[in-house]
């Protein structure tokens, strides 16, 4: 177990490296992303910009601005944004992360309440009507990202205000809970979709396994075949791409965040690129780096519970 | 009352030093007030807490100008209920340009006093222009000197990097001070969930008329079509705020009932500049055929639906100073043509012209049409070079980008900001390569001239040259639009996008 997690935190050194790395280099290199000429604007005069740029350390060589950079990662210390002058992007992504972790929960409980269910209705509805009509659903959820949707319910928005119709709010999320509703589901529909399918998927493979036809025959009600033979063995393999569909929600919660104007750590990735605010940008990276990471780790543990034949080494 | 700050995720900073966007500058207007300030609708400067406006004739102007004299309104303090006195102004003017504070602004506004260049850039020794270039002669006088006569400086002093912090609250390096600022505007801060929202009450010790708003909660919007659909969706009290009603939607706004659109001029102009050392514009009669071919009602009306004014003017239309009588080098084809064939008979023998725009927003339309009309009236083909806007800024101060589009937004409402420091010999932005002797004497006149009368005639001479001899042709001068729900009464915005602190104290909120 120590020589596990031991490894697992070797391996997470090298991904904040890494991505930090690219990161950093994307920034560096790209065209036109000087943050000094974004922060002068229309007073970029070359006196201004030299003073300035070498207040923010800009002058100095890339490898002393990156060396510092992880020197102060090493303290958790991320930096100074230069959008906002003093802020540190610690004190600019903690509450970001609260808030992304708020909505990336609750979608995937409600993906996971919905989409899981589906996917056994569906396998043991299998080629019925019942079948094709639920998966038909989730095929066209899983298949239309949330930047297709979104406008979709901005355009039922504009038709509702028209007619003068109660609607749910088009942005923001602190408000109050209406403000959630819509976020969360929209972030949840794509994963509900995914899981749908594999749960059909797998759920179909073990109603074909032979205990399920032992457990039939011997002549256990079909509610218990059901939840305590195949479900629970079914669940393994749906284990295994939950860590990964996480990931999956944190990128679909960077297009939500933007378009529902929602303080999380997506939001302020986008942001960071539009106001050349590398720090920030890098904090959300190494933030969402680690969080993934860190999952996969947790679906590992989980992993061994659900199945004792599987221990962690 | 739900007051957006529209087009950011969050505003850049809080601290009366620093900002340089509209969007931190709403929500520090709200809660810092300064010496002087302006009128909402003329945009001259009055008396904000000093007790009147600093002039030769009241003796608070001397030393042929370079001597300004404040006297503060008795009784004053802070949120906090501190008093407020000349030590804190002295003190909030001199942290502005303290080099940690990393400010990109305070030269720009604070840089005409005695020693603010040293102080900003910490040289010959400089650490502090309190004593020197600011005075602090009892608790109620300041006396501000400057390194020499510049008659825009109490324009430049309504900016915030002049506002009045509280010594025992402004931090020089924890930027988390502004988290509980003190300020003396008309409203003090109550919370701020970065990000997300602030909210702002009444401040108790506010000098001017009381507010009837109890509460101000300023949610922030990047995106100005969501906050124009949560307007719609009655979310919102007003959207406009920091950014202004998009070409987009302006049409709808229009339409919706009760007048809800309201609309005036903004301080900024929008222009292509053609560069006087590179062929064809090193020859006056060339850019003057540039300007009459540009038709500007066009492109206010078709291209960008009526969102902009078109104006043949420099100095926008709003400002003190603006010269309703300038005679602009208006849309004229056959003139146009006329000006290029007498100096290249055969059009097809222009040499090569590439228009670089900021590819941002409706530039890349309007460049478009501007290729368009040069074809069409002059017979040229011109060469689109879209560039990120920051780029474009930092490559044209290279002064060898041949033809390009930008806009200059008004640091302070002087025709000063708008003549002296885009076209003089030495300006900064005078990334044309404008060159004119007569318009520096008579700029270099005007910044001094204490008659306001007088100045203003002088600066419109030079806007009348630099407009003849095409430092910029200006096309279209953006509008100040923003939506306010019927329930809403007497709020109103200046053309600078700001709400003066006066304002409040005549806006309501019915029932609704």
């Amino acid at each position: 177990m120590l020589r596990f997690f031991l490894r697992r935190l070797i391996g997470l050194l090298f991904v904040v490296i890494g991505v930090t790395f690219v990161t950093y280099a994307m920034g560096y290199l790209a065209p036109n992303q000087d943050p000094i000429a974004a922060l002068l604007g229309q007073h970029n005069t070359p006196q201004a910009y030299a003073t300035l740029k070498h207040e923010y350390g800009l002058d100095k060589p890339w490898y002393i601005q990156y060396g510092t950079f992880l020197l102060n990662l090493a303290h958790g210390n991320l930096g100074l944004s230069y959008r906002y002058p003093g802020q540190s992007v610690n004190d600019f992504i903690g509450p970001a992360i609260a808030i992304s972790i708020q909505l990336g929960l609750s979608a995937l409980i409600l993906a996971l309440v919905l989409g899981i269910p589906s996917g056994i209705i569906a396998a043991l509805r299998a080629n019925t009507w019942v079948d094709t009509s639920l998966m038909s659903v989730m095929l066209f959820f899983y298949a239309v990202p949330a930047f297709v949707i979104i406008p979709f319910y901005q355009v039922l928005i504009d038709i509702l205000v028209a007619n003068n119709l109660p609607t749910l709010p088009v942005q923001g999320w602190s408000e109050g809970l209406t403000y959630k509703i819509v976020p969360v589901v929209i972030l949840a529909l794509t994963s509900m979709g995914y899981f749908a399918r594999i749960s059909r998927t797998v759920m179909l493979e073990v109603l074909r396994q032979d205990y399920v036809r032992t457990a039939r025959s011997k002549g256990l009600s079909e509610r218990r075949v059901i939840y305590l033979h195949a479900f629970r063995n079914a669940l393994l393999p749906l284990l295994s791409v939950i860590g990964p569909s996480l990931a999956f929600l944190v990128s679909g919660a960077f297009v939500i965040e933007d378009l529902f104007n929602i303080p999380g750590v997506g939001g302020a990735a986008i942001q960071a690129v539009a106001n050349r605010d590398w720090p920030v940008l890098q904090g959300t990276v190494v933030v969402l780096a680690v969080a993934v990471v860190i999952m996969n780790i947790v679906v590992d543990i989980l992993y061994s519970v659900a199945d004792p034949r599987i221990r962690i080494q | 009352m739900t007051l957006p700050n529209v087009g950011v995720s969050e505003i850049s900073t809080f601290d009366p030093a620093l900002p340089s966007d509209l969007n931190s500058a709403e929500a520090i207007q709200l809660t810092f007030s300064g010496l002087v300030g302006l009128d909402p609708k003329t945009l001259n400067v009055v008396a904000d807490m000093a007790q009147d406006v600093p002039s030769v004739a009241n003796g608070e102007i001397t030393n042929n100008g370079s001597t300004y004299t404040f006297k503060l309104k008795p009784g004053l303090k802070f949120s906090d209920g501190n008093p407020v006195t000349a030590s804190d102004f002295a003190f909030s003017i001199d942290r502005s340009l303290d080099p940690r504070l990393k400010s990109n602004v305070a030269t720009v506004y604070l840089g005409a006093i005695k020693g603010a260049m040293d102080r900003y850039a910490g040289t010959n020794g400089v650490t502090s222009i309190i004593g020197t270039g600011v005075v602090v002669v009892d608790p109620s006088t300041l006396q501000i000197n400057l390194a020499q006569p510049v008659a825009y400086f109490l324009e430049a002093m309504t900016y915030s990097t002049s506002f009045a912090v509280e010594q025992s609250n402004a931090s020089f390096t924890n930027a988390k001070w502004t988290d509980n600022a003190v300020g003396t505007g008309p409203f003090m801060l109550k919370e701020w969930v970065h990000s997300d929202h602030m909210t702002f009450v009444p401040n108790p010790y506010w000098y001017g008329a009381k507010s009837k708003i109890t509460q101000i909660t300023m949610p922030f919007i990047k995106d100005t079509e969501v906050a124009y659909k949560s307007y719609k969706a009655k979310e919102l009290d007003m959207d406009g705020l920091g950014a202004t009603i998009t070409s987009a939607d302006y049409a709808d706004a229009k339409a919706l009932p009760n007048h809800q659109l309201q609309e005036g001029p903004y301080l900024e102009t929008n222009y292509v500049s053609p560069n006087w050392n590179i062929a064809p514009f090193n020859n006056q009669a060339v850019r003057q055929a540039f300007a009459y071919a540009t038709d500007r009602d066009t492109i206010a009306k078709t291209v960008l639906k009526d969102s902009v004014y078109s104006t043949d003017h420099i100095v926008p239309n709003g400002m003190p100073g603006y010269f309703a009588g300038l005679q602009g080098l208006a849309f004229n084809p056959t003139k146009a043509k006329q000006l290029l064939t007498s100096v290249y008979p055969d059009p097809t023998k222009v040499p090569a012209i590439t228009l670089t725009y900021p590819d941002v927003g409706d530039n890349k339309a309007v460049a478009l049409e501007l290729q368009s009309e040069y074809t069409q009236y002059l017979g040229v083909t011109i060469q689109l070079n879209g560039e990120d806007f920051n780029k474009l800024v930092n490559d044209v101060y290279g002064n060898n980008i041949q033809f390009y589009m930008l806009a200059w937004i008004a640091d302070y409402p002087d025709p000063q900001d708008w003549l002296s420091l885009q076209f003089t010999k030495n300006a900064p932005n005078n990334t044309m390569n404008f060159n004119d002797p007569n318009f520096d004497a008579l700029t270099n006149k005007a910044d001094v001239e204490q008659n306001q009368a007088t100045r203003f005639t002088e600066y419109n001479q030079a806007e009348e040259l630099a407009v003849d001899e095409v430092a910029w042709i200006p096309f279209s001068q953006n509008k100040n639009t923003y939506v306010v729900q019927p329930w809403v009464s007497g709020f109103t915005v200046d053309a600078g996008g700001l709400i003066p602190d006066s304002v409040w104290a005549n806006v309501y909120v019915t029932q609704h």
